[in-house]
């Protein structure tokens, strides 16, 4: 049992096959699919197909045929830092652990006021020559906010390697577990059909 | 909508109604073949949240010399909660007019007008490599996901086609050389074959009455070299041309001897334009 959703796109004077997801009981389940998939395609007059498989799927046993395309990679920059901070940080377990705490991110040249109650996170950006900072304050680039985010940069060894710093050595600790609690956990991508 | 002049003559506004088909003409002439007003149509004019200031369009005296198309979508976290994102597409910077520093001007312009509608997040999808890939590290984007994808090449003679013209349209330096050339040079795969000056829009009938022609014969398995070309170093691409050669994956054959000798001659600028 298995299901594939496919879809034939026009690029660059080409017509592609998509194969944009595969779910499959088991192997033989996936062969099946993406057979079903090929012949699929062949109705359509498809120059070539295309697939980003799953993680899961052992690709060196399924893919012998096929070409390995080169990596494409999805890159981020933060245009700003307040609602995407405020938003990573509202999630109920980090009100839960952390209700009555009070903390400073400096992501590259902007501040951060982070409140946390048991019902709310409250977010203020502060003007950068302010020195009125919270007992606890982070330091990081905006660039390793969102790697720590998306789960590409461990916010340990970000901070071993110093491109987290934390101040008070007792923080530390508390800081490393927040930021871990930080991660997206929501999978998502631009599907490879939306030409963007 | 004008904007702040770039300098004297280029000037960066939103899209009009009744720009699609120069923009679609600007893209297929960037990209080689990136499609059709239908297509344009579909990204931008008919998507459901499109607004004309989406588009960004650099112009010089009245004609298209950048062009970006801005996406706007929200991302949706767990909780209800949202960040709202941007992502840039159809980034295109007219031939005659890249390495000026318009491309760079055109980038923090679009992104501030981001900022101002109140995105969070800029995206952008980028194949490993590439100038823009290269461009983007050093302005302050995050590597944050890879997607590798596996490719079943079902009609290799359109796509070894279609991979060519768009190598040529993003290689400035390996275009003109080409250009310069009093032969022609042709790609063949199969029973397909075609002539690299047509892909560029050209056709010299001396040339073809003086049949100076060079063929590159290709084996179908050497496809799977031709598809990591673009986001090759230019060593790469010289080393991963001789082993094809040396492995007779492709075959050279020269129409004359005038053909050989000026190929021969001029052998090093297209190596060092690779």
């Amino acid at each position: 049992m298995g299901l594939a959703i496919a879809c034939v796109s026009d690029e660059g004077g080409l017509r592609q096959g998509n194969i944009l997801d595969i779910q499959a009981k088991d192997a033989s389940g996936v062969d099946c699919i993406i057979q079903a998939a090929i012949d699929y395609f062949a109705g359509k007059d498809v120059d070539m197909i295309a697939v980003a498989p799953p993680a899961y799927l052992d690709t060196g046993r399924i893919f012998t045929d096929w070409f390995r395309f080169e990596r494409t990679v999805m890159m981020c920059k933060p245009l700003s830092i307040l609602p995407l901070l405020h938003a990573l940080l509202n999630k109920e377990t980090i009100k839960n652990s952390y209700a009555g705490k009070e903390f400073s991110f400096i992501i590259s040249s902007e501040i951060i006021q982070i409140r946390v109650t048991t019902q709310t996170i409250k977010a203020t950006q502060l003007n950068t020559a302010s020195n009125n900072y919270l007992a606890i304050s982070v330091s990081m680039s905006s660039k390793t906010l969102l790697e720590i985010a998306f789960g590409v940069l461990n916010p340990y060894v970000a901070y071993l390697t110093r491109r987290v710093k934390i101040d008070g050595l007792k923080s530390v600790p508390m800081i490393l577990k927040l930021l871990r609690i930080m991660k997206l956990d929501t999978l998502w991508s631009i599907a490879l059909v939306d030409v963007v | 909508m004008n904007r702040e002049p770039f300098s004297s003559s280029i000037t960066t506004r939103s899209y009009n109604p009744g720009d699609e088909a120069q923009i679609v003409d600007f893209l297929n002439l960037c990209y080689g073949e990136w499609g059709d007003l239908k297509k344009w149509r579909a990204l931008y004019a008919n998507y459901p949240n499109f607004a004309e200031e989406d588009v960004f369009i650099m112009q010089n005296d009245g004609e298209i010399v950048g062009h970006r198309g801005l996406h706007f979508r929200d991302l949706e976290l767990k909780q209800g909660h949202r960040v709202s994102t941007v992502a840039l597409g159809d980034t295109a910077i007219h031939p005659n007019w890249r390495e000026h520093g318009l491309y760079s001007s055109l980038h923090q312009t679009t992104l501030q007008a981001a900022k101002l509608r109140g995105a969070s997040l800029a995206l952008t999808w980028n194949l490993k490599g590439s100038t823009t890939y290269n461009h983007n590290k050093r302005t302050g984007f995050a590597e944050i996901n890879y997607v590798s994808a596996y490719i079943k090449i079902l009609n290799p003679s359109k796509v070894l086609r279609a991979g060519v013209s768009d190598y040529l349209h993003k290689n400035q330096r390996m275009s003109n050389t080409i250009r310069k050339l009093q032969t022609d040079l042709c790609f063949s795969i199969g029973e397909a074959e075609f002539s690299v000056r047509e892909l560029l829009g050209e056709s010299d009938q001396q040339i073809k009455a003086d049949k100076r022609i060079v063929r590159f014969i290709l084996d179908e398995s050497s496809l799977s070299l031709v598809t990591k070309f673009r986001t090759s170093s230019g060593l790469e691409r010289a080393v991963s041309l001789a082993s094809l050669l040396l492995r007779q994956k492709i075959k050279v054959k020269f129409s004359s001897l005038g053909a050989f000798l000026e190929v021969a001659r001029k052998g090093v600028a297209i190596i060092g334009s690779l």
